[in-house]
Formats: C-alpha cells, sequence, structure tokens
C-alpha cells in the first residue's frame, strides 16, 4: 500500500487531482494524507517586509480558519465516499513548507492541482507557492490538470542525463500499472544529425520495464511548440526529471516544465534526486 | 523484469555475489550485465607517482588478461547453467568507473562481492576501489559478503533523514519480496534518553510496506557492533550511507564499512 500526500490550499479543493487519486485507489489501497496550506502561514504569503499590523491580520486568520474547515470537511467526505483510508494533517493551522517536506521524506508520492494551487493570490502558473512546492519536495509529485481524464499515454522527455533516468526509474517502481500502455521516449533535438544519447542503454533498461515502448527524436524547439503539443497529448503522464535550481540543464528543464504547466493538460511527473 | 549489474574485477570472481544475485531470478527474471574492472586501468589502482616501466607492465597485461577472460567464461557459464539472461560489458578492456557510472545510471540496482572485489590488492588499496564504486553509483548497490546465508531478517539503520528514507523507499519498490520479512528499525544513538525522530511518521510510512515491523533504539559503539552484527547474521541491512560529506553521513559512512568489513552479512546502500 503507498503513501499519497494530497497537497492543497484551503481555498482551492483540486477536484482533477482528488479524481486521479480515486482511480489509483481502484488499482491500489491508498493511504491519502491531506497536506493543507493554510494561508495564514505568513512565512510562505506575506513577503518579509510587509509591516506588521494585528487587525486585518486576525480577520484574514478568521476567514481562513473557516476555509481551512470547509476544504478538509470535503477532503474527508470525498475519501470516504470513496473508500479511501485518509488522514489530515493534524497541524494544518500552521502548515507550513518544512512541514511539507517532513510529509514528503514519509510518502511515497505528492500529488496536486497543476492550475489552483493558491491561484486565489497569482493565478500564473506555476506560482511562487508551485515552485517551492515542486522544489522542496523529497518524494516524486504528480501535477494534475483540472480537467483530469484517465491516462492513456506515457511520454518521457530523455537527455540521457542522471536527472532523467532517476525520473524514468522512481516512475516504474511507483506506478507499474502504467508500465503497460504506450510510450513514447522523445528526445529533442536542435540539429538533424543529433542523436539519442546512450540509446543501446535506454533501449536496454526501458524494454525491460515498459511494454510498449517507441522511440522519437524531435525536430523542434519544445518551448515554441508546447502548447500545441500539450493538447494534443491530454491523456498522456509527462515524465521529466529535474526541478532544481542549480546548473544549466537544469534551468533549462525547469523552464520546460514551466511552460507544461503554463498550458495545464497533460499530467506531469516531476522527480528530482536532491 | 529488472536490470541488475553485476560488478567484480577480472581476478577475483565473487561466487557469493553471483550465489545471491541467482537467488533473486526465483522471484523474477532479470536482465544481468556483467562489469569487469579490469586492473590495468591504471588510473584507478596505480598510484599516480608509479614510474613507466615497460617489462613488468607487458608480463602483468598478458597475466591480467588471463584472469580477465577467466572471470568473463566463469560469469557466463554460472549465468546459463542457472538460465539467467546476460549481456557482458564490451568495452571491459579499457573499463573504468565512468563507465560504471554510465551502466549504473541504466541499472535497477549492482551487486558486489565485497571480500572478493579486487582482493589481489593491499586492504586499504580494495577498500578504496570499494569506496569509490560505492560513491559511484547512480543505482543502489548491495554489497554480498564471502557466505551467502539465506535472507529471513531486514535491518534498516534509520536516522530520521532523507538519505535514510530515500534507501528505505528504493529498497521497498526493488524487493517487495522481502517486505515480507520481520523488519527491525534501528535507530543508532549514544544519547539513551533522545527519542527515535520522527517515530510516527516513519511508523506509519514503514507500516504501509512491511508487514511485521519492529523498532530498536541502540547505543553504538565499536564493542557493541560486533556483538549485535553475531545477533543479526541471517539479516540484510539498508542504509542510506555514501552520499556527501557530514557529520551523520561520516557515521552512516563507517556503519556502512564495518559492516562490508565484517563480510558477514548483505549490506543495501542507496544514495541521493
Amino acid at each position: 500500500m503507498k503513501k499519497i500526500v494530497f497537497v492543497c490550499d484551503v481555498n482551492n479543493f483540486p477536484s482533477g487531482a482528488f479524481k486521479f487519486v480515486e482511480n489509483l485507489n481502484e488499482t491500489e489501497a491508498l493511504l491519502l494524507t491531506g497536506a493543507f496550506f493554510h494561508s495564514a502561514n505568513f512565512d510562505v504569503v506575506a513577503p518579509a517586509t510587509v509591516e506588521f499590523a494585528p487587525e486585518p491580520i486576525l480577520a484574514f486568520t478568521d476567514t481562513d480558519i473557516k476555509a481551512v474547515n470547509s476544504s478538509i470537511e470535503k477532503f474527508e467526505q470525498k475519501c470516504k465516499q470513496n473508500g479511501i483510508e485518509y488522514r489530515v494533517h493534524e497541524e494544518s493551522d500552521v502548515f507550513k513548507l518544512d512541514d511539507f517536506i517532513k510529509e514528503t521524506r514519509f510518502a511515497d508520492a505528492v500529488v496536486m492541482s497543476e492550475q489552483l494551487f493558491f491561484s486565489h493570490i497569482d493565478v500564473d502558473q506555476p506560482n511562487s507557492f508551485m515552485k517551492d512546492v515542486l522544489h522542496c519536495s523529497e518524494c516524486p509529485l504528480l501535477v494534475i490538470p483540472e480537467d483530469y481524464s484517465p491516462v492513456t499515454h506515457i511520454t518521457i522527455a530523455y537527455d540521457g542525463k542522471k536527472e532523467i533516468m532517476f525520473a524514468i526509474k522512481q516512475f516504474c517502481y511507483l506506478f507499474p500499472q502504467y508500465t503497460q500502455l504506450p510510450t513514447d521516449i522523445v528526445y529533442w533535438v536542435d540539429k538533424t544529425d543529433d542523436e539519442i544519447p546512450d540509446l543501446d542503454y535506454l533501449e536496454e533498461f526501458a524494454g525491460r520495464h515498459f511494454s510498449n515502448l517507441n522511440f522519437k527524436e524531435l525536430f523542434f524547439d519544445p518551448k515554441q511548440y508546447i502548447a500545441d503539443w500539450s493538447r494534443k497529448n491530454k491523456n498522456t503522464i509527462f515524465i521529466s526529471g529535474s526541478y532544481k535550481r542549480s546548473g544549466l540543464s537544469s534551468i533549462l528543464k525547469k523552464n520546460f516544465v514551466e511552460d507544461m504547466i503554463k498550458h495545464p493538460s497533460a499530467i506531469l511527473f516531476i522527480a528530482h534526486n536532491r | 523484469m529488472k536490470k541488475i549489474l553485476f560488478v567484480c574485477d577480472g581476478k577475483n570472481f565473487s561466487k557469493a555475489a553471483f550465489q545471491f544475485v541467482s537467488s533473486l531470478s526465483e522471484n523474477e527474471p532479470f536482465l544481468l550485465t556483467g562489469a569487469f574492472f579490469h586492473s590495468l586501468n591504471y588510473g584507478l589502482v596505480i598510484p599516480n607517482t608509479f614510474a613507466p616501466d615497460a617489462g613488468p607492465y607487458l608480463s602483468y597485461t598478458e597475466e591480467e588478461n588471463d584472469a580477465f577472460l577467466q572471470g568473463i567464461k566463469e560469469f557466463k557459464e554460472y549465468c546459463e547453467k542457472n538460465q539467467i539472461e546476460y549481456r557482458i560489458h564490451e568495452e571491459s578492456d579499457t573499463w573504468d568507473i565512468s563507465d560504471l557510472v554510465k551502466e549504473s545510471r541504466f541499472a535497477d540496482f549492482m551487486v558486489i562481492g565485497g571480500a572478493a572485489f579486487f582482493s589481489n590488492l593491499s586492504d586499504s588499496e580494495a577498500k578504496s576501489v570499494l569506496q569509490q564504486t560505492l560513491h559511484a553509483a547512480e543505482c543502489p548497490i548491495i554489497v554480498v559478503p564471502d557466505k551467502v546465508e539465506p535472507i529471513n531478517e531486514i535491518v534498516f539503520a534509520y536516522d530520521g533523514k532523507k538519505d535514510s528514507v530515500y534507501a528505505l523507499k528504493q529498497f521497498i519498490y526493488l524487493f517487495p519480496q522481502y517486505c515480507e520479512l520481520e523488519t527491525t528499525i534501528v535507530y543508532f544513538n549514544d544519547e539513551a534518553d533522545k527519542e527515535i525522530p520522527d517515530l510516527e511518521y516513519i511508523e506509519e510510512f514503514a507500516a504501509r510496506h512491511f508487514k511485521l515491523l519492529n523498532f530498536e533504539h541502540l547505543n553504538f559503539s565499536k564493542k557493541t557492533f560486533s556483538f549485535w552484527i553475531n545477533t543479526h547474521k541471517n539479516a540484510m541491512v539498508i542504509t542510506g550511507a555514501y552520499d556527501r560529506p557530514g557529520l551523520s553521513m561520516a557515521f552512516k559512512k563507517s556503519f556502512a564499512d564495518d559492516i562490508i568489513n565484517s563480510h558477514t552479512i548483505p549490506i543495501f546502500i542507496s544514495h541521493l
């Protein structure tokens, strides 16, 4: 049985992500931990320069507590309706990034919305809250669009680096049920003479884990065509290797992931090894 | 189906490591890649100050090649006898640590015979090569002792840090068959009043994956180690050692080294 962290803020309940969890629970019983980010967590939402003023903050807290209770209630109801074992993060009124990190250390995967996370504060995704969560998680994340529909296809953005191999391995171990689906390993090239790096090694490894495998070299700038690609790959889980802060290669990958989030359609699987 | 990397040096084929791998094939078929370290890889085993001399080098080469070919032959024979699908690393005559890194990137885990690995070198040189290998690997490693006993217990060396929990997760994903065994989560700490870190969290997570779970809080010293290890002769130990430096890591590394050097029980090492 796997332990999944369901992360959201108290103002925006992610229905697409919950549907995804419902589908997972049909193949294997899960423990779902609801981790509710509370907007009154000033470390996250208030800039360090903000001047402390008791009244507005107290009013904000009251509103927020109502939202927390209603959001948790909804989560509990949906879990009960769908026969999903669940737990709610107990210190939800002070939930912050450190708590999230600890939850992910002791979980197999995180599930969250591609559009809704703190969208009432910043609608332009990935906003800084989502970036923090993507960066800090100590287990793989699944970022789910709100109009989620069941997965029929897997796409792997391969570049020969250790980060993507790490992500592929984690995906295979966590979701063996999806390794039977048609799977494309895509290598985006700039020049026609570019070759897929370490293709023999990749074929040998991936051939042992995925039963319906295709290799594709795509000759386009993914950033330029990402919206179109994303729209055509709605029922796909897209596996990406990195959301780290340092290194040119990881910055490119990070931007790529961010572009995917800007055009929500496919599910993103993100795993990083730091 | 998994891909396993079998690592040994050309001169010292580890029958114990092979026996361990062979026992895994009963659960699931896999591809076994034989990766043979060649001692002619001067960068790894010969100090930089070594003065070149044509005569000794050439005789060393011939002797080395014979042993190397014998090691590969033995590996092939064992694989065929045990009906294990296999492959030999092709560039074996120039094999070095960067090849190992690449092989491990595209493998689920690797197996090494701890006692046999470069046993023709001095103790300190052999340990150094093994440590480099453990550090460089991009997949988990199982170091197998001289004699393999059937595993009937799992011991997880836990310290609350992300490295150790990461190692536990990798073990769970790779070896679900061992999650049925009796499992002890051990927290080594000299301060008796110090609590097991994040106990509720690790209990909740581990209980989802292991059926028979116990927790132990032990004071750890070199003296108690030999006593402790003798009471767990049929165990496999899981640790998150060999990552970046740091005090916690230094302890885990020394703990892992002690287990490897005891040549008594297999150890599963996984680092980020």
